[in-house]
Parts: structure tokens; C-alpha cells; sequence
């Protein structure tokens, strides 16, 4: 995801639920798989799920993904609704969607409680490469 | 066995620093009848300076067919008393006795690539005596901000629309893919940068950063990761361009941006980089700021970029569920069998008994397709 990118549609509103940088989305056909980097677990996505995430990942704020899904789907605006809403609070339960912002820092696992083997080398680093044209 | 791994396996002994430090190392480690476990043997290029350095006995593990012409090799140069060659994955293999030295190259581009992390730290748990020796023992893990023309085309292709079509989904899979390249010194807008160490037997996920600026003006494509091995307390082995002991066959891994970035020296150029080295799940995220203060972030991962089979995702469809357990179980329902010749029914069985909520159908391509990878190695999949 580069900053900017042409493909949003525009990003949620301050606290508003979204995907977080450490959940990445691929798609398989109709469905849509997305792991967290974080734990390294896979979920899967289909049917109205998968639109969802769909409209989520580009950016959708949940009320325009509802309004997109709504034109869609032949559902009762409300039963859609709440559909939605119990999805959500289940993807935000699992840590799949955040109401935090996602910032612009380096990384995507700075959290991530990885191993703290990787210890300060005290090997010297090579001289610098000398500088000229490539 | 293809020409070019044949092509491949002559260029590690046409390699006089690899092979000068392997064996100032295997001189400086290995004892007077000492055992040594040449692990992914190959051609049998180490176990053969093992035994010029002293081991009583070398057992050389090979998976690949070429290990039958490493036997014919052996036995040509009467080393078939000391050196015994067996076919298969040494995380299969069972010794009466553990062995005291490990020796081993499938160091890869960045060490994990090749997997050596992974084998030999099940090598360490149950193949080495506990005050045993590896070969390397060490890794230092250093990144550098590069340009890298081959990588920067590679990717740029997908985006060009040729006659008019839109390849934007291989787009995305090609930015999203570690390549291997040949990086020259020229290649370097920066200098590389130890980011940490992490022992040969260490297999679980590690995280490496850089925080560095650019030296020389160019095009950043990315951030490539590269290696100072230990061989022994006093012999080291590279990959990093300019190193004096630098390997003359070896790539390094780059990390690609989606797009290349005009950078001046001054620019800030931030990268992190987290491997799995089990399930080889590997993430960058790469932050390049200007002089100006301008901003350039990109967020990548190998699951974006690989080709996988859809069925394995789709044991538990219709709602968010985590797959792995499924997975996990049918792993290790498979590795406790004796390798060849799996029960595939009943592996299905014991997982559907531990899973019933999952379809059989589902399950049995998901054991299906473990069982062909396994049978293929070089490893154990792991989800």
C-alpha cells in the first residue's frame, strides 16, 4: 500500500473501524483470505463478507460499504445493517479491524512480540561502497 | 538432476573463498575422529574437507537425486569408509548416536531463504550432542538501501498494459515477491547496516530494521538483505558486496518497493523486515523521506505475492475462522507417520475427528496437498 494510493476510495473518518497496516487481503476467486501478521493466522471471507472486506480494504467508511452492499444484495436495509454490525464487531474482536489510526511510521510488526534473540551484531559493518555512477 | 543444478553445484567448488574458509573452519572446529553431519550435502564438498580436517566418520544428507552421484563420487575417491551418503531429509533422519559437528550451506541470500534455520534447528534438538558445533554457528543479517535495474523491469512490466491489457494483478503479485539478485558494490545507495545476529539453530521469527541514509544519488528499488556468516571463531563468509570474504557465487535478497524512488544522499531511508524462517511468511515495510520532507511508505508480504491453492483456505468458508489449527493438525497427524507411503484416509480421519466442524472433501484436498509438498521438500509446510 503506498501513501495516496489512486485505488482508495477515500479513508475512513477519525476512529472510524478499519483494516489495519498488519492485515493483508488476498483474493481467491469470489472469497478473500486475509492473515494477520501479528499472529500469522489465516481467515477466510465469502458471500457478503467478502464484499464487505472488499469495500473496507479500498478505503470505504462502513456506512458507504452498507450503502454499496445495500444496491447489491435484494436485503432489508436494516437486517443488512445489523448484519454488518455484528460482522464488524467480530472482526474488531479478532484484531482484523481497528479503530485505531494507522499512521504513516515504518513497519508493520513494530508491536508484534517477536523473539528478542536478534541481538545487537558485533561484527563491523563493511567500509561504505565507494561512490560513482551505477 | 538438471543442468543447471549441476551448473550450480560446480560453481560452489570453483568457489576458492568459500572453499578456503570452509575448510579454515573445519580445520579450526572438527576434532581427531570426530562425527560430522554434512547437512544438504549436495556434492559432498564438505563432508570431503571434513574428513581432510580430521572426522573419523561423516554422515552426508542429501535430498535431492544427485546424492546417487555423490555416492559414485565417494566411492571413486575411496572416501566410502568415512563418508556415508544417504538420500532424504535430515529432519527424517534418526541417529543412535548424535553427531558433534554439524556442518551446512543452505545459508541462502539472507540465511533463511534456503531454509537453514529450520533444519538446522531440528538438527540441534535432536542430531547434535548438546556441546556440539555448527558450521556456520552465526549469522550477522545487515541491510542496505539498493537500486537493482533486472528487479525495477521485473516488476514495471506487469504495469506497462502491453497491448492494451491491465496485468495489475501480477502487478501486485510481482512487487510482493523477495527476488534474488547480484548486487555489486555500484548497486548500493547506502552502506549496509548490522541489524543483528541470530544463531544458526534459531528458527523462530526475527526482526530486522534499518534506519540509514543515502549515500549515492540513484533509484531506490528496495531494500536487499545480506549476510556475514560465522564458520568458526575466526573464519567468517559473506554475501555483502565488497567484503573480503565474500562468496563469488552468492545473491542477496532484495525486498522491492512497488515503485521505484529518485533518492538523493541526505534522503532517510527506514525498512523493516520480519522472516519466518518455518513458515517463510515474510513482511517489509519500507519509509523513504526526503530531504524536502516528503513521504513515501510501502507495505509488502510474501502472502500477497505467493501463488496458492484456494482450497486450503477454504476448510472452514462462510465465516472468519482461523484455518491453522485444521492445518497444524494435519502436519503433524502426516510427520508422525513414517514419511513414505502416507495413509492419506486416515490421516483425513485423525484430523476430521480433531476438527468435526470441517468437511471431509475440504480436508482431504488440504491433506492431500500437504502430502504432495512433503514429498516434493525441501520442508515441512506450515501454516
Amino acid at each position: 500500500v503506498t501513501e495516496g494510493d489512486p485505488s482508495s476510495a477515500g479513508a475512513p473518518p477519525p476512529g472510524a473501524p478499519r483494516v489495519p497496516r498488519h492485515v493483508r487481503t488476498r483474493r481467491t476467486g469470489d472469497d478473500v483470505v486475509v492473515v494477520d501478521l501479528h499472529t500469522e493466522r489465516y481467515y477466510g471471507l465469502d458471500g457478503v463478507g467478502a464484499d464487505l472486506w472488499r469495500l473496507l480494504v479500498s478505503g470505504h467508511p462502513i456506512p458507504a460499504a452498507v450503502d454499496q452492499l445495500g444496491r447489491r444484495y435484494d436485503v432489508d436495509t436494516e437486517v443488512l445493517r445489523e448484519d454488518v454490525d455484528g460482522l464488524v464487531a467480530t472482526l474488531l474482536d479478532r484484531g482484523l479491524l481497528t479503530d485505531d489510526d494507522p499512521g504513516t511510521g515504518v513497519g508493520l510488526c513494530p508491536a508484534v512480540p517477536i523473539a528478542t534473540h536478534l541481538e545487537v551484531a558485533t561484527a563491523a559493518a563493511p567500509e561504505p561502497a565507494q561512490e560513482g555512477s551505477r | 538432476v538438471s543442468a543447471g543444478e549441476l551448473t550450480e553445484h560446480l560453481q560452489y567448488w570453483q568457489d576458492d573463498v568459500k572453499v578456503d574458509r570452509y575448510r579454515r573452519a573445519l580445520v579450526e572446529v572438527v576434532r581427531p575422529g570426530d562425527t560430522v553431519l554434512d547437512l544438504g550435502s549436495g556434492t559432498g564438498l564438505l563432508g570431503m574437507l571434513a574428513v581432510e580436517a580430521g572426522a573419523g566418520r561423516v554422515l552426508a544428507v542429501e535430498n535431492g537425486a544427485i546424492s546417487t552421484v555423490t555416492a559414485e563420487v565417494v566411492e571413486r575417491n575411496h572416501l566410502d569408509e568415512r563418508i556415508e551418503v544417504r538420500q532424504g531429509l535430515s529432519t527424517t533422519l534418526d541417529l543412535d548416536e548424535p553427531v558433534d559437528v554439524v556442518v551446512g550451506d543452505q545459508i541462502g541470500g539472507f540465511v533463511f531463504s534456503a531454509g537453514v534455520l529450520r533444519f538446522y534447528a531440528d538438527a540441534s534438538r535432536r542430531l547434535l550432542r548438546p556441546e556440539g558445533t555448527f558450521v556456520p554457528g552465526s549469522f550477522d543479517l545487515l541491510l542496505a538501501p539498493v537500486q537493482h535495474q533486472a528487479s525495477r523491469d521485473a516488476i514495471d512490466g506487469w504495469a506497462s498494459a502491453p497491448f492494451g491489457y491491465d496485468l495489475g494483478p501480477f502487478h501486485e503479485r510481482a512487487q510482493n515477491l523477495v527476488r534474488y539478485v547480484v548486487l555489486d558494490e555500484d548497486s548500493l545507495l547506502g552502506t549496509p547496516q548490522a541489524c543483528g545476529t541470530v544463531a544458526a539453530h534459531d528458527d523462530r521469527r526475527f526482526r530486522a530494521t534499518l534506519d540509514t541514509h543515502v549515500t549515492t544519488d540513484g533509484r531506490l528499488d528496495g531494500v536487499a538483505g545480506m549476510f556475514v556468516g560465522h564458520l568458526s571463531p575466526s573464519v567468517t563468509l559473506s554475501n555483502v558486496p565488497g567484503h573480503p570474504d565474500r562468496l563469488q557465487h552468492r545473491w542477496q535478497d532484495l525486498f522491492p518497493l512497488g515503485r521505484g524512488i529518485d533518492v538523493v544522499a541526505g534522503d532517510r531511508v527506514e525498512a523493516e523486515v520480519v522472516v519466518n524462517p518455518v513458515s517463510y511468511l515474510t513482511s517489509w515495510s519500507i519509509r523513504v523521506t526526503s530531504r524536502a520532507g516528503h513521504v513515501h511508505l510501502e507495505d509488502h508480504s510474501t502472502f500477497e505475492g505467493a501463488l496458492f491453492d484456494p482450497a486450503w483456505f477454504r476448510i472452514a468458508a462462510g465465516r472468519p475462522v482461523a484455518i491453522d489449527g485444521v492445518a497444524r493438525s494435519a502436519c503433524r497427524v502426516i510427520a508422525d507417520g513414517e514419511g513414505a507411503g502416507v495413509d492419506t484416509a486416515a490421516v483425513v480421519a485423525a484430523v476430521r475427528a480433531e476438527h468435526p466442524g470441517a468437511s471431509a472433501g475440504q480436508v482431504d484436498r488440504l491433506v492431500r496437498s500437504l502430502v504432495t509438498l512433503l514429498a516434493d521438500g525441501p520442508g515441512e509446510p506450515q501454516a
